[in-house]
């Protein structure tokens, strides 16, 4: 343990600094806003985390995960509504559905490569919206309400205050961030790296590619469904509006490629960024609709252009080291 | 003579493309074999059946004892089978160490690989790029990684598809040498290679394939003074 904080010092010291950040938020941020875009930023974050396994190590580009978002999310609504069961027990249930089902899907799914997988995963997500509109035992078009007032906040994960849920997130969050780190540097993490590099060269290394790809497929889907079954008890109600619209499984995808695809601490980065340009874009421009849209694709627009590795490049060491020589040389340029 | 790897009738068609037909031959344990043979003579295909890459139409492929005729690439590979490709194909995203280091792990835990990256790296000559990006290496030295990384499988078997092509006189002697290493040190080779002074003087035996058949097989003695081969070479029909 000691050896692995001594190794990775930067990446800890970041971790400690976000963790203190996190801690004093609450106290600092009155804004209710502010404080709602917070908290979805790390339910966002989750999302991420969860997506950058298939997505962002192994290089298959997914873009039907709000299908595993919405099966944690009406997992803990339906739990809660028709059983009085918690979202701590039910949640659990929605990750086994999520990676049951990601591992039925994943059989053919994972059989097609590029852009051919991104268009499948696409097309599975639209046909579970479609599912989830017409089912009635799922509440159709109108979804499930699970206003809890009978049991205490802890039970239904239905706290009055928004900083309760806050810090309940953030630790999740900073569990999840440590499960990347060590997967990052593992096996796993090396063989899902092979495999985006060059399949056909990860084979003849030994790699099970199919296996792995699975094994990748399955854990994204069940922490994505985490971050559903945790926003369920926050809004209270899931409808497949809100939960499966096309464009949700693009966002998930957003936050990992512009915070950092394949690696541990860009999610988090890009889930933050977007989701406060997003609301906030949303919050300014209201008097307009659409523009809020307009602001948010041409900010995405510059980022992809500018900053093509995701944002986290920006803090990269190599990065720093390339500016570092650069102002050193233009300095020294100056003396001369 | 005990042999390691056993070919029997192995046919290879691509719809109407018969890329091999009928090829038999046996490679004994511990020794070098080479495979030559003009452009299209379809050593390359041999290889990717062989090692797993797209099975054989018909025929079977015997490895230590082992029918690997439908077997995945992978299983070959933990079996024992380590290839190289013509084209390197290296994970360029990743460094040098790092694509090592994943072939380390098809019979290493994660310590141990660590380890055996490094010595493997030492051992080819390429620690000094140890954290370079592959994609950043020019050519001869992406042969090296591409050797590199099927040696740290810790094959019994070891493929080499043209790792000599595009190298200069002196990285041909020193790659020369350095099969000749890898052979003492228990591993039996297979190699395809156009460069005739290196088969001729690395190999124990020479198979030579013309237009997907067996030409002939027999010493770098026998097969360079055969007249159909000699014709297969400087020109004539290969059908």
């Amino acid at each position: 343990m000691r050896d692995a904080i001594k190794k990775n010092r930067t990446f800890f010291l970041g971790y400690v600094i976000c963790l203190a950040i996190g801690l004093v938020i609450p106290g600092v941020v009155t804004s209710t806003f502010a404080m709602n875009t917070i908290v979805l930023s790390l339910i966002w974050s989750i999302m991420g985390i969860g997506w950058n396994f298939i997505g962002g190590y192994a290089g298959q580009i997914s873009n039907g995960h709000a299908l595993y978002y919405a099966i944690g999310a009406y997992t803990v609504a339906i739990c809660a509504d028709s059983f009085d069961l918690s979202p701590w027990l039910s949640m659990w249930l929605g990750m086994a559905i999520s990676a049951l089902i990601a591992f039925l899907l994943g059989k053919p799914l994972l059989r097609l490569g590029g852009a051919y997988f991104l268009i499948a995963t696409m097309a599975v997500a639209e046909c579970a919206r479609v599912i989830f509109l017409n089912m009635p035992a799922l509440g159709g078009a109108t979804g499930v309400m699970f206003l809890d007032k009978v049991h205490s906040p802890w039970y239904s994960l239905q706290f009055p205050d928004k900083s309760t849920f806050f810090y309940l997130l953030l630790v999740i969050v900073a569990l999840l961030v440590l499960l990347a780190k060590y997967l990052d540097k593992s096996k796993f993490g090396y063989y899902l790296r092979a495999i985006k590099a060059n399949e056909v060269s990860a084979q003849s290394a030994g790699i099970n590619t199919p296996k792995y790809k699975m094994l990748a497929y399955i854990l994204s889907a069940m922490i994505v469904s985490l971050a559903g079954s945790l926003y369920a008890p926050f809004v209270t109600y899931v409808d497949p509006y809100t939960l499966l619209p096309l464009d949700k499984s693009t966002m998930i995808c957003l936050v990992a490629v512009m915070g950092g695809i394949g690696t541990v601490a860009g999610p988090i980065l890009g889930a933050f960024v977007m989701t406060f340009i997003s609301e906030y874009a949303r919050a300014i421009f209201s008097s307009y609709s659409g523009l809020n849209m307009l602001v948010y694709g041409i900010i995405v627009i510059f980022i992809v252009l500018y900053i093509p590795n995701g944002l986290i490049s920006v803090f990269s060491k190599a990065k720093l080291g390339q500016r570092l020589k650069k102002a050193l040389a233009r300095s020294k340029g100056g003396v001369r | 003579m005990d042999s390691i790897l056993q070919i029997v009738e192995a046919t290879k068609s691509f719809g109407g493309l018969v890329a091999n037909s009928g090829i038999t031959f046996d490679v004994p344990r511990h020794s070098i074999v080479g495979i030559v043979g003009p452009n299209g003579a379809g050593k390359t295909t041999l290889f990717n059946s062989l090692s797993g890459v797209h099975p054989l139409t018909s025929g079977k492929v015997i490895f230590d004892g082992t029918d690997i005729t439908r077997a995945k690439a992978y299983d070959i590979c933990a079996m024992g089978m380590g290839r190289t490709f013509q084209i390197p194909q290296s994970l360029n995203e990743m460094t040098v160490w790092e694509n090592v280091l994943v072939a380390c792990l098809c019979k290493h835990k994660m310590g141990q690989a660590r380890e055996r990256a490094d010595q493997v790296l030492e051992e080819m000559g390429l620690y000094d790029f140890r954290d370079a990006p592959a994609g950043t290496l020019n050519v001869v030295q992406k042969k090296r990684l591409e050797i590199a990384r099927a040696v740290a499988t810790d094959p019994k078997l070891l493929l080499l598809d043209e790792t000599m092509a595009g190298l200069t006189g002196i990285e041909r002697k020193e790659a020369s040498q350095l099969i000749r290493q890898l052979n003492q040190k228990g591993i039996t080779i297979l190699m395809i290679e156009h460069v005739m002074e290196i088969v001729m003087n690395v190999s124990d035996k020479v198979v030579v394939l013309n237009g997907g058949k067996l030409l002939m097989e027999g010493t770098p003695e026998e097969v360079s003074v055969d007249e159909e081969v000699i014709s297969a070479y400087l020109g004539g029909t290969t059908w």
